[in-house]
């Protein structure tokens, strides 16, 4: 998102400071301004090595809804279908948020960590490619539930922009990742981004948190004998130079281990080129990532890239290739490669 | 098989290109606001 974007969202899809808003709320408005979109995402040509193929004519399916409420009440959700899910509609995400003003909001959600975070970096729905950030597809020790940074958690958070809007900050409190109920285990986390120019930003993000073996509810996983602690700590930063976004995260992983009462420490990083061109008025969009990524106490590491090329047909339909290489493997383990046509269509 | 699997795929990509199309472009989530998708995603909007 570019920054009038970023405000739009992190004022509650608004124009303005709520404080100073008058909008009563999106939904008494005729039946066509609804504030909800469709989204249809179709793969039909996936290859990997060792070779798999797929042909995933419609991959996923999402509903959206978002907007101001009534007054300071703000929320947005996400309804998906996913073919590898069995097409059942599940909730991607919710928040709900009370918007005092632009430098205070609370936020109760059933959305990603870092949900309320504007910028790109760490937002796993607005990459440009199929396959993910490393950063937020690695489950690492496995204390957190045995899950990925970019799925969803329960959380309440506060957040919102200081110092002339330069710094965004949010803080909360919440249950392991897909843990629906939050039960018994713990996480705070927070996240910091600072605005050096409009065009450049640096960050610093964490997440800990304790697997307890108490925790119940169906939802989550904590095997042995003992709790387990565990953390992602990391720093990031996104800056537009030209026609170029370059993004990079770096991310250290501690996870308790069950098997004995040490930890494991994996570091896992990307970085990313993105240019936003134009061809026979369309745009056209390059991408090039480069990522590492830690497994075994860091004794282990796989470097890859990815690269791709999105066209927009219109603003709203985006169609892509890609293509993801190992670059080095760890010892006996082989090399992957995956191509992947996508066209991703909102209405 | 192959053919048929083929042509639903294409077909399926073919549809949901069509029907955004006829969406007159902006989706609805947008639309409410009087917003392009540019507005807010593009990095650079044009």
């Amino acid at each position: 998102m570019n920054a009038f974007g970023r405000n739009y969202k992190a004022r509650g899809y608004r124009f303005k400071d709520a404080s100073k808003d008058t909008t009563v709320s999106d939904f008494t408005k005729e039946l066509t301004q609804f504030p909800m979109a469709a989204a249809v995402i179709s793969r039909p040509y996936v290859k990997d090595t060792p070779g798999h193929s797929q042909i995933r004519a419609i991959h996923e399916l999402e509903l959206f809804a978002g907007g101001v409420l009534y007054r300071n009440l703000s929320g947005f959700l996400e309804i998906e279908s996913e073919g590898e899910d069995g097409f059942g509609g599940v909730l991607g995400l919710a928040a709900l948020n009370y918007d005092f003003n632009d430098s205070l909001h609370v936020q109760v959600a059933y959305a990603p960590t870092f949900f309320a975070d504007p910028y790109d970096t760490l937002a796993s729905a607005r990459r440009l490619t199929a396959t993910h950030y490393n950063v937020l597809n690695e489950t690492f020790g496995g204390a957190d539930n045995a899950n990925k940074l970019r799925h969803s958690r329960q959380q309440v958070s506060i957040f919102g922009r200081l110092f002339d809007d330069r710094l965004f900050y949010n803080l909360g409190v919440g249950g392991l990742t897909e843990d629906k109920v939050a039960d018994k285990s713990k996480v705070g986390f927070g996240r910091l981004a600072f605005d050096i120019t409009p065009d450049a930003m640096v960050g610093a993000f964490g997440v800990a948190g304790t697997c307890s073996i108490d925790t119940t509810g169906g939802f989550a996983s904590c095997p042995g004998t003992r709790d387990r602690d565990f953390s992602r700590y990391g720093l990031d930063a996104q800056v537009d130079y030209a026609s170029f976004r370059f993004t990079g995260v770096f991310l250290r992983a501690k996870d308790d281990l069950v098997s004995s009462t040490t930890s494991e420490t994996n570091d896992d990083s990307y970085i990313q080129a993105v240019y936003f061109g134009k061809y026979a008025g369309h745009q056209l969009v390059p991408l090039l990532r480069y990522q590492v990524t830690q497994t075994n106490d860091g004794k282990d590491e796989t470097k890859g890239y990815t690269v791709g090329l999105n066209y927009y047909f219109l603003e709203n339909v985006r169609g892509s290739i890609e293509y993801s290489d190992d670059i080095s493997t760890p010892s006996g383990v082989k090399k992957s490669s995956n191509t992947t046509l996508q066209f991703h269509a909102a209405f | 098989m192959k053919m048929r699997n083929c042509l639903l795929a294409v077909g399926g990509a073919l549809g949901a290109l069509l029907i955004s199309v006829q969406a007159n472009a902006t989706p609805a989530f947008a639309r409410a606001r009087h917003l392009e998708c540019n507005t807010c995603h593009a990095a650079f909007p044009p």
